[in-house]
């Protein structure tokens, strides 16, 4: 009997990749990685804000379809679901953050209070320009609350279409575009000191 | 709905060509007469612009060697331990070592047969008796078992009912046992 992969095009499609290696086949699995890594990196890293953090992220990511092949069924796209493992370990990263800060503050007593250190991103006055654009704007994106910053991921940096995002997410269309226009609008009033350069 | 409240509601379709044509007339109408709603426009597209030309971070060239230890230790049933994690489990873990290890230290300096520098705490990595253990430095061991100071304690009252001439008790005297597993990543 043909394997499917056999027949098709020379560069199999995640969805024969994933099947492939739910036949055993760990070569499949190593070709997944190798077409993901650096695209769920830099989703995540949007979110965390640290490539180390990202990359573990990614890690247990990859962990967790290793693991749970079996639960893959070919009724949504591949990268539907990986997106949304990262995505949700994602999310678990930033809670634990946020916990872990709201703990240490709790514990922090007059004589131990921080500091800020000025951002000296932060001044409108300065002129920003390359990395310190850069820098900013993935600054800004981490600032927003964070239904609005997944949808403006997903939609303007990593180029997904609505329905996509609608799936990964398991929310409504209509949802996610309003979730982008006023995620965008938001960033726009955040950033527009640098856009107006 | 005032217009200009009208458009930002709608810029998001507008700016992705999403408007049914009687919308997107009103709404160029708008754009003419209005230099707010304009310049939102023009930020707004700009600003999509910059989000897709923001630069790719580079993958660490260690991350496939990372993973396939990760999944080869998930395999064989050990929790992968990961530095990268921030050390979450293993700062535990060396705080528990630590305060082990100075009770057992508080325990031998109240014993006038043995000296700190007799201990020998034995280090499977280094596998050199006598070396202490490197609690400096950067964490890179898993620590897999460490005795109790009450199970350090029970030894040496076993050991201190044997006849024996004090020099021996030295010698004698059973290690601190500490088996300290290098990570590998
Ligand atoms: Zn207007």
């Amino acid at each position: 009997m043909l394997n499917i992969s056999t027949t098709s095009s020379s560069t199999p499609s995640d969805e024969e990749l994933i099947a492939r290696f739910q036949d055993g086949d760990t070569y499949a699995f190593e070709q997944i990685v190798m077409r993901y890594k650096a695209p769920l990196v830099n989703f995540v890293f949007h979110f965390l804000g640290s490539r180390i953090d990202a990359e573990d992220v990614v890690q247990e990511t990859f962990l967790r379809v290793f693991k749970n092949k079996h639960l893959y069924r070919n009724i949504a796209k591949f990268s539907t679901w990986i997106y949304t493992i990262a995505g949700n370990l994602a999310k678990t990263e930033l809670r634990r953050r946020k916990r872990r800060r709201v703990l240490s503050l709790s514990k922090m007593g007059f004589e131990d209070k921080e500091y800020d250190i000025p951002d000296f991103l932060s001044s409108p006055d300065q002129v920003v320009d390359g990395e310190m654009k850069e820098t900013k704007i993935r600054n800004e994106i981490q600032q927003l609350p964070f239904k609005f910053r997944e949808v403006v991921i997903l939609r303007d940096i990593k180029d997904l279409s609505y329905e996509e995002i609608s799936r990964i997410l398991k929310i409504p269309i209509g949802t996610v575009k309003s979730r982008v226009n006023r995620g965008r609008l938001r960033l726009q009033k955040r950033l527009r000191y640098l856009l107006d350069q | 709905m005032n217009p200009c409240q009208h458009f930002k509601k709608h810029i998001g379709k507008y700016c992705e060509g999403d408007l049914d044509p009687l919308c997107l007339k009103k709404l160029e109408e708008h754009l003419r007469v209005c230099s707010r709603c304009r310049t939102l426009k023009d930020n707004i597209e700009q600003m999509r612009i910059c989000l897709k030309q923001l630069p790719d971070v580079k993958v660490s060239e260690g991350f496939n060697l990372l993973l396939r230890e990760r999944i080869r230790r998930e395999a064989i049933g050990k929790s992968p331990g990961t530095y990268s994690t921030g050390g979450r489990l293993l700062i535990p873990a060396m705080g528990i070592a630590l305060l082990v290890l100075i009770i057992g230290i508080g325990v031998s300096d109240q014993n006038s047969s043995l000296t700190s520098g007799s201990l020998g705490y034995r280090t499977v990595a280094g596998e050199s008796e006598g070396d202490f253990l490197p609690f400096q430095g950067k964490i890179q061991y898993i620590i897999e078992e460490l005795p109790s100071a009450s199970a350090v304690r029970l030894e040496r009252r076993n050991d201190s009912r044997e006849p024996s001439n004090s020099d021996s008790m030295v010698g004698s005297h059973p290690p601190v046992r500490v088996r300290a597993i290098p990570v590998s990543f």
